[in-house]
């Protein structure tokens, strides 16, 4: 199970902290979260993966889909605290130049 | 020498989190390998297992099971997924990384990168997937 723990920061940056993992059950639900902030306004965005323990391909695309999305309203979509396996994925797939992660939420943007 | 994990679920989504468990039962038993390993394989296990979990299609009137054997030894972890789906004839050589913006596509290329032998074989009664990853502390520790 997944859970997403969300709040918009005082700049208007919006965070999602998916807590569990991401794969092709979850991912629908991070790209619904991503979703539903963007209809909000909420176009700066910051994924936290502090407590995400693992990620799949369907959760990349997810993120991907969601960077894509965010661009085109004239946002962004930044990482914060990848765990180990996701710094692996991200580079095994060579997905680090265009999600390039970042050590904390406070300096995604 | 080495220990062996398995089990059998159906191909269903919530099956996954039982790939996971069984992982988390042979980085228990076997508390000496390495973080960067363990990512590597489990992360290549999930993808092969979402992919019999999404694209499996029945052979008979019989539900799609998946059988998954895992074996550790002092140099590699080793891993067997049987099916008895409609054999899907998959060619592993075309499964390559897309575009960075490709929102799709990723998985079996990600789970190729991931280990160092990774083979498909379409056979009578379903298929057969094997993933070998080369433990590199041990293959690069001094003797």
């Amino acid at each position: 199970m997944i859970e997403f723990n969300n709040e918009t920061l005082a700049n208007g940056v919006g965070v999602i902290r998916p807590v569990g993992r991401l794969n092709m059950v979850s991912a629908p639900h991070l790209g619904a979260n991503i979703d539903a902030l963007i209809s909000d306004g909420t176009v700066r965005l910051v994924v936290d993966l502090a407590g995400t323990d693992f990620i799949d391909s369907s959760g990349l695309g997810a993120l991907i889909t969601g960077l894509k999305k965010t661009r085109q309203a004239g946002g962004d979509l930044r990482l914060a605290n990848p765990t180990a396996q996701i710094t692996a994925v991200l580079e095994m797939t060579n997905l680090n130049k265009v999600l390039q992660p970042v050590s904390s939420v406070d300096g995604a943007y | 020498m080495g220990s062996r994990f398995s089990l059998r679920a159906a191909a269903v989504p919530e099956s996954l989190e039982l790939v996971h468990d069984l992982l988390g039962e042979l980085w228990e038993g076997e508390p000496g390998i390495e973080l960067m390993d363990r990512i590597r394989f489990e992360t290549a296990l999930i993808e092969v297992a979402s992919n019999i979990i999404e694209h499996s299609r029945p052979a008979s009137a019989d539900p799609v099971q998946f059988v998954l054997a895992l074996e550790c030894q002092p140099e590699r972890l080793y891993a067997e997924f049987t099916d008895n789906a409609r054999p899907a004839g998959i060619d592993l050589s075309g499964a390559e990384l897309p575009d960075d913006l490709s929102a799709s596509g990723r998985g079996l290329a990600l789970a190729k990168v991931a280990l160092d032998q990774f083979s498909y074989a379409k056979e009578d009664d379903g298929n057969r997937w094997t993933l070998l990853c080369r433990r590199k502390s041990e293959a690069t520790a001094p003797q």
